[in-house]
């Protein structure tokens, strides 16, 4: 009765741990057409400072020397 | 407000492939995977051009508008990314695409696409800047640090540039004034003449001197 019993527990185990490789992310996304819904992409530093900073950078790097 | 943009000279291009390199380098892109390479035209001829060709970040994009799922979103900076998240790898945006720039990996089991890949003008994806899943799925974010993509700050001829659409523009208009003030000794005094009035240009400037023709 008991090995019974320890049969069925190793049995569940090893059916549980078959089937949760077939789990994967249970997010459902309802698609409206040309509406991104995924991660916003949201930077941290203010858009002003990083606008110039890309600026300097381009001026320095490609300017002709 | 700025509009990131690429633009490659294809004056000053000599199929160097540094630029695809340094994108693969960066970025860890995988096997089979190219994000940017080096189109050449009319090889072997004194036409010869080439240029750098990577995903253009279109300002009306052409795979946004065919993606299925949406999963791409354009930046405050005019970039197109996408989420590999909410990508399902159908593919119809590299038919749409007429650049090429969207890459699907081959080495997966039974031929299965995989998500897309393409270039993020290294500024990497939805994901937070500098974490291991933006690196792992997308490659460097550059951006995040006040640098530009790696392929046009490496190109050593200065052919392929980067950065808001009007500051390159302006470099290559200087450029262009600066090249049409160079005399052209490949042609005789009348030939530059006609040609310049018919608008067409001669050989390239050098060609003549570098292939020892007279």
């Amino acid at each position: 009765m008991k090995s019974v019993l320890c049969l069925q527990i190793i049995c569940w185990f090893i059916a549980m741990t078959l089937t949760s490789a077939c789990s994967e992310d249970t997010r459902v996304i309802l698609h409206e057409a040309h509406v991104y819904k995924g991660q916003s992409d949201a930077h941290p530093n203010n858009r002003q400072e990083r606008d110039d900073q890309l600026r300097q950078r381009a001026l320095l790097v490609f300017s002709d020397r | 407000m700025a509009r990131l943009k690429f633009l490659c000279d294809e004056e000053r291009c000599t199929e160097c492939n540094a630029c695809v390199t340094a994108c693969k380098n960066e970025n860890e892109v995988p096997w089979g995977v190219n994000r940017r390479r080096v189109v050449v035209m009319d090889d072997g001829l004194p036409s010869e051009k080439s240029v750098s060709v990577a995903c253009m970040h279109c300002t009306d994009a052409p795979c946004q508008a065919v993606c299925p799922v949406d999963c791409f979103y354009t930046t405050e900076d005019g970039l197109v990314l996408h989420d590999k998240d909410l990508c399902i790898g159908c593919g119809y945006c590299l038919y749409a695409c007429p650049f090429g720039a969207p890459q699907f990996p081959k080495d997966n089991l039974f031929g299965e696409r995989g998500k897309m890949d393409k270039c993020t003008y290294c500024a990497g994806g939805p994901e937070d800047d500098h974490s291991q899943q933006e690196f792992e799925k997308y490659g460097r974010n550059r951006l995040a640090e006040g640098k530009l993509p790696l392929c046009a700050e490496m190109c050593s001829s200065k052919a392929l540039i980067a950065g808001d659409a009007d500051i390159i523009s302006n470099l290559y208009r200087e450029r262009i004034t600066n090249r049409a003030n160079r005399p052209d000794f490949s042609q005789t005094g009348s030939e530059q003449d006609d040609n310049h009035q018919a608008n067409r240009p001669g050989l390239p400037w050098g060609w003549e001197t570098a292939y020892q023709k007279s």
